[in-house]
């Protein structure tokens, strides 16, 4: 794919191109699967960014919500910092009583979440109910702040191709971030030198 | 196979490797546990940068080794004041009301991590080719080149300058099979030995700022046998074994998280399978820098649905392919990885 070819991609996407560049487009498209992957992209880029959501199926968006348990946090630990074994109160089992685990969010947890990781598409929705299947990427408007990125690759294909389809919701993009946090705790602990903690120093980084 | 560039530059890099190692006095493999020595027993003080995705942050850095124990300082230049703290095992995170790590504590299992041993370097010529490549100038310093480049698609590459008097790692990109840069790290200035003060060990700890406890594992966990956990990775890239398992616990239903680390000496990722959420969840692949995250949905032999998290520094399509070959350890009897 040449430069001007992408540049010819842009201004049609923006209604900036005139007749002779669009056909020119609309040709490579049907030949190029670069290209053609290039736009599905730029198009659901803009969706997001536009805070569009289709096909958002009724009631499932409540049934998320409701299964945040939202609480407030309790005021964090005032002490030097060794005053106390770290976390080895919790033991293996990391239990804090009484709290979901992913319950404890607040907007600006679900906030930081966002910000932290880039949601790059969905490869289906799974549920107790079974694999109810998605039909095509539709990003919830919380990851719009940070979902422009055209280099990610949205993963291939949708499963099933039924018409169910689901937003990724606050609880997913929290979930992923958690543990991608917590992959990078256990890597920190088993590496040497400035760069093991350089992953949590910088979470949240906008 | 055909001669892919890849395979063309490995070639090459080996080539490389064996010509050049008399023009810095060792092998590239000694370069690379001499960085690792570096890193723990030297005393340095600097500021670098790390761009990871599309941040950008900048960081400094004070370590030193008294009474025969680490200590480190991390700093968090900017966005939110943050430091973290370390000492030996111990490590404590200090932050403004408010911050995010904050939630993070709340968020995630904690407790005591195993010890991986996630970077091995004994192992690592097995799965990456090490050359060298070079000078350069880092910091204003000499710097050796050194790369190391995968053998395969299911991990990435590394470019590291590493100082040429100390060995200590000035810079290092973090690439994938298309030569893009995930993330970079490089120190902008830093100073070695007796030009670091310990007393820039202390944390400063602004006014009103907190000591999160950080749950990062202090001592030896009880160890988890292997076979307690109920599942497994029904496909693993070639050269990547189990690092770690654990079994954690959802604190609301007690429910357990198993969770597993696999490492090829250098890359590492983490898949954890929990029971599905009432309220369902979405398959999904998300990504910050290197870093992938991909959720899937598995089921035991009851046909009960779980979720089956991977997150790791390694590319998409080997992520998901590892994440959907997950299955219960029981079914597994003869079944060979897909």
């Amino acid at each position: 794919m040449t430069e001007k070819l992408r540049q010819s991609l842009s201004a049609a996407m923006d209604d900036e191109a005139d007749a002779f560049e669009l056909r020119r487009v609309l040709d490579e498209l049907g030949r190029d699967d670069d290209l053609r992957g290039l736009w599905d992209r730029y198009h659901l880029i803009g969706s997001v960014v536009r805070g569009e959501r289709t096909r958002v199926p009724e009631g499932l968006r409540d049934r998320v919500w409701q299964a945040l348990d939202v609480v407030e946090p309790e005021a964090a630990g005032v002490d030097g910092p060794f005053d106390s074994p770290v976390s080895a109160a919790a033991g293996s089992a990391g239990v804090v009583a009484g709290r979901p685990w992913l319950g404890r969010l607040t907007g600006l947890a679900v906030a930081a979440s966002v910000a932290f990781a880039v949601v790059i598409g969905l490869d289906g929705v799974t549920g107790t109910g079974g694999d109810v299947s998605g039909a095509g990427p539709v990003v919830a408007a919380e990851t719009a702040t940070r979902a422009a990125v055209p280099a990610v690759d949205l993963p291939e294909g949708n499963p099933a191709g039924a018409d169910a389809v689901v937003e990724i919701s606050p609880t997913d993009v929290q979930r992923a971030h958690a543990y991608m946090l917590h992959h990078a705790q256990q890597q920190a602990l088993n590496q040497a030198g400035v760069m093991s903690f350089v992953k949590l120093a910088t979470y949240e980084a906008p | 196979m055909t001669s892919s560039p890849r395979n063309l530059a490995a070639i090459a890099g080996l080539w490389l490797a064996m010509a050049l190692p008399l023009a810095h006095g060792d092998t590239p493999r000694q370069w690379l546990d001499d960085m690792n020595r570096a890193f723990s027993e030297l005393s340095y003080d600097g500021i670098f940068s790390y761009f990871s995705g599309q941040d950008l942050a900048s960081l400094r850095v004070i370590h030193m080794v008294v009474d025969g124990e680490q200590r480190e300082r991390l700093v968090h230049l900017n966005g939110a004041p943050r430091e973290i703290v370390r000492r030996g095992d111990q490590v404590a995170c200090i932050v403004m009301p408010g911050d995010a790590l904050l939630e993070l504590e709340e968020s995630i299992p904690s407790g005591p991590f195993a010890r991986a041993f996630v970077r091995r370097y004994d192992r690592i010529s097995e799965n990456y080719g090490l050359s060298f490549f070079g000078e350069d100038r880092v910091a204003d310093r000499t710097a050796v080149r050194l790369a190391v480049t995968p053998r395969d698609d299911n991990r990435y590459g590394y470019r590291l300058w590493l100082d040429k008097n100390t060995r200590m790692l000035l810079r290092s990109e973090l690439i994938d099979g298309d030569g893009q840069r995930l993330e970079i790290f490089q120190f902008n200035q830093v100073r070695f030995g007796d030009a670091v003060d310990p007393d820039q060990l202390e944390p400063e700890g602004k006014d009103g700022s907190l000591v999160s406890h950080l749950t990062l594992a202090t001592k030896q966990p009880e160890p988890v046998a292997r076979e307690d956990i109920a599942w497994q990775v029904g496909w693993l890239p070639e050269g990547f074994s189990m690092a770690a398992a654990d079994i954690r616990r959802a604190p609301s239903s007690l429910k357990s998280i198993d969770t597993m680390m696999f490492s090829d000496g250098l890359a590492a990722f983490s898949v954890f399978v929990e029971d599905m959420p009432d309220s369902g969840a979405a398959s999904m692949v998300s990504r910050n820098g290197a870093t992938v995250a991909v959720t899937h949905m598995v089921s035991d032999a009851r046909q009960e649905p779980y979720l089956v998290t991977l997150v790791g520094e390694i590319p998409t399509r080997t992520a998901k392919r590892i994440a959907r070959s997950v299955l219960p350890r029981a079914a597994d009897a003869g079944q060979p990885g897909r």
